[in-house]
């Protein structure tokens, strides 16, 4: 359904007014906001958030879709870091964070940021390999859900935040998946392709 | 205490609801299209239908998507947050303050709650099945409990009538022990879906997958649902539907009974206990506190119904003492506030499909496939390890992008990141909703210790689910898998997350029916034994549990003892 008959739909279907968060929603288009060059953090510290950025960089890039960067991924993990997580998840990440940064620089004499692509590409994926083959081990163990959690290595929680974040955000939920606020109706078995071959945003 | 500051023929009517959620909003209608005077007093604030704040945010409209900040679930929603789902940015306004309303805990109970109009009508699973003889007959022929007052027959038209002007879509299956209703067409299975189907039907000979019968509406009858509309498949149900495409009171029973112009609706009205005329031995009315002002009002009528919800219509039966009833209304059976059941779920199993890779769906299906019960229904299918039995709902989809963070096994970067774009493996899970048997231990009670933010007393829940259940969760976790294996389903594994009392929110039986004042607080009209008046049509009446979603029992229940109660008062029986 075009996007610009939805209000017109809505009425007539119901009789009723559409509340005013719908049919801005509905009808609002792409209105991307540009990175901007000064961040204010409220979770990280200035010194560690330029490897923050280039770690989120790395895992999700500018390609011919914007990169995770340029979508504003680290302000917003830096919020739900900050704002919407439980202290205790909070001092897990930062202490698993801040030692493999601090692992990183010892390492090579240089901050995460500092490093070139590559060899950001390689430590970032050494980091994901390690922490993939430890919750594997993990899920071996005998032990209850919460204590599974607590041990759950904190890469992981981070990157859930910068994936989330990067394809729940706007740009990506309008103008690169398929978004389709109001269906209208249900297929359930019908051609990828003929969908556009993408995630349905919503 | 409490006054009127109007003459009392101004605050008498010929009839009283109490609550406005699903069983309330039907008792309004009834009453009021029968010509009686009504008034509906609802504790919380008002929502009119359209009024849904949210229903068309979108999660980049949150600066953080659905998240809440852990200091105000802590603060507010410590015990609504059990869910995992109610405490959301777009439906958190939904739910009750646990600590504007607390209850106390001797066992975990988990009490989700909504104080507005539409009550819980308007965040409900919409899930409507109906209730066959095999559950009205069960507690009699395995000697648990007492027996149901009522059969299938009684309740049969009802169903036909609540699912009519509801609006139910499903899809007739002729299963004895999941009877058809008046199905609008129902909704579709996707791929994965109808493989299981195949699968099961190639399989067992006992079992049947079907898609969900759900209340919405699939094509709208104007001349029934008047303005409502059809579903738009948003699946945004639990924030409130602007097209009034399911059924909540909201949208369809309220505006039926103002459009009568019979009925008065109070919002702010917290109903402290019932007026009993010792003369009479009948209740002549209710005290209300009003929410906003704390004001204490008294109002009158010839009939009054208890919609509150099973524990809240309870807690105003126990808070109703008197001489005669020290324990409140209704004890003189000692019944009142135990018996109290929901359904045990959180067990299951899920799988992946390989195949079906160029396939898709189009849509937010708000429905999900059901398996009816298929245990203890004959010699067959009678098992020694529990009683009743359980039923499934479940749903195949295709991963979306999160499988990005441990499952898709690619390095990071470029191509990462546009792999993520396109849909991932088909995955199916189903999830059993069992029966709990009645308990008599398995209680509420008032707590004079702990008040309410209107000084009222607040409950006390010690229930707990036992052997029973329990035998039947692993039942419910082994079939689930061994359908899934038998249909060709990959990675089977099984789950048992753990189920208390509540989550399903479903909770009910705490003022039975029966057919023995002795041994129950309802007769089969579901009105107080000790009160005539005084009908109780919410979950409170339930005999016992069944394992099918209970919402389209208490419309029937409540339909049919609106009609009751008019004949009666028009025979001036009451």
């Amino acid at each position: 359904m075009d996007r610009r008959d939805v209000l017109k739909y809505t009425a007539y279907l119901t009789g009723y007014a559409v509340t005013a968060p719908l049919t801005s929603a509905i009808l609002s288009g792409c209105k991307s906001e540009p990175a901007t060059a000064e961040v204010t953090t409220k979770f990280f510290s200035a010194e560690e958030f330029p490897s923050i950025e280039a770690m989120i960089n790395t895992m999700l890039p500018k390609t011919d879709t914007p990169g995770a960067v340029e979508l504003g991924v680290p302000s917003f993990v830096d919020i739900v870091l900050a704002d919407y997580t439980e202290e205790e998840d909070q001092q897990k990440l930062q202490k698993g964070l801040s030692a493999w940064l601090s692992e990183v620089s010892n390492a090579k004499g240089s901050s995460y940021a500092e490093l070139s692509a590559e060899d950001q590409l390689r430590l970032l994926n050494e980091l994901d390999a390690s922490s993939k083959k430890a919750a594997e081990e993990l899920d071996d163990l005998d032990l209850d859900k919460e204590e599974k959690e607590d041990r759950a290595p904190w890469w992981f929680d981070l990157k859930s935040m910068v994936i989330g974040g990067y394809y729940s955000s706007e740009y990506i939920g309008t103008e690169v998946l398929v978004y389709d606020p109001v269906p209208g109706a249900y297929q359930g078995c019908i051609s990828l392709s003929d969908m556009g071959g993408k995630n349905w945003s919503l | 205490m409490f006054f009127n500051s109007q003459g009392k023929a101004e605050v008498t009517y010929d009839a009283i609801v109490v609550g406005s959620g699903i069983s309330g909003g039907w008792a309004a209608k009834e009453l009021s299209e029968k010509g009686l005077k009504t008034l509906v007093l609802e504790r919380g604030r008002d929502v009119r239908h359209g009024e849904y704040p949210t229903a068309g945010n979108d999660p980049w409209d949150y600066e953080a998507g659905e998240r809440v900040p852990p200091e105000e679930v802590k603060k507010h929603y410590e015990k609504q947050d059990r869910t995992g789902y109610t405490v959301r940015q777009s439906n958190k306004h939904w739910f009750v303050k646990d600590d504007e309303h607390p209850y106390s805990e001797v066992k975990r109970f988990d009490w989700m709650r909504g104080y507005h109009t539409g009550g819980r009508s308007i965040m409900w699973g919409r899930q409507s099945y109906r209730l066959s003889d095999l559950d009205f007959e069960a507690n009699a022929k395995e000697g648990i409990a007492v027996d149901w007052p009522i059969r299938y027959a009684d309740l049969a038209p009802w169903y036909d009538y609540v699912e009519t002007f509801a609006g139910v879509s499903g899809q007739a299956e002729g299963l004895p022990q999941l009877p058809d209703g008046v199905f609008l067409p129902p909704m579709e299975l996707n791929c994965v879906e109808k493989e299981l189907k195949q699968g099961i039907a190639a399989n067992f000979d006992d079992r049947i997958l079907t898609i969900g019968r759900t209340a919405h509406l699939t094509e709208p009858n104007p001349e029934i649902h008047g303005t409502r509309g059809k579903c738009q498949f948003r699946n945004r149900c639990i924030r409130g539907c602007p097209f009034g495409a399911y059924f909540s009171s909201n949208a369809a029973t309220l505006p039926a009974a103002e459009a009568t112009g019979n009925m008065t609706l109070r919002p702010h009205s917290v109903v402290h206990s019932l007026i009993m005329d010792p003369a009479t031995g009948k209740a002549s009315g209710v005290r209300v506190i009003d929410g906003e002002t704390g004001e204490q009002h008294e109002f009158f009528a010839k009939i009054i119904f208890l919609n509150a919800s099973a524990l809240g219509s309870t807690f105003i039966l126990m808070n109703t003492v008197t001489d005669e009833f020290p324990d409140g209304l209704g004890s003189s059976s000692g019944q009142l506030g135990r018996n109290v059941m929901d359904h045990h779920f959180k067990v299951g199993a899920r799988g992946t499909w390989d195949g079906h890779e160029d396939m898709y769906y189009k849509g937010r299906r708000p429905n999900g496939f059901y398996i009816p019960r298929f245990r203890n229904i004959n010699a067959a299918t009678k098992r020694d390890d529990y009683l009743r039995g359980f039923g499934y709902q479940g749903g195949g989809s295709r991963e979306n992008w999160m499988r990005g963070v441990k499952e898709l096994d690619m390095t990071l970067g470029a191509e990462f990141k546009d792999a993520l774009v396109q849909p991932g493996p088909w995955q199916l899970g189903m999830n059993g909703f069992g029966e709990c048997l009645p308990y008599e231990d398995n209680r509420v009670y008032l707590n004079h210790d702990v008040k309410d933010i209107h000084g009222l007393p607040t409950l006390t829940m010690d229930a707990e689910f036992k052997d029973n259940e329990m035998a039947m969760r692993k039942d419910m976790a082994a079939s689930a898998a061994e359908m899934l294996e038998a249909a060709g389903f990959k990675d089977v594994e099984t789950y048992d997350d753990g189920s208390y009392p509540g989550l399903g929110i479903h909770e009910m039986g705490t003022a039975r029916m029966g057919r023995d004042r002795k041994t129950s607080v309802l007769n089969k009209w579901n009105q107080v034994w000790d009160a005539p008046n005084v009908f109780v049509t919410d979950g409170a009446a339930m005999t016992s549990a069944g394992c099918q979603n209970p919402s389209l029992t208490y419309m029937a229940l409540t339909a049919r003892a609106a009609d009751y109660a008019v004949q009666e008062l028009k025979k001036m029986n009451l």
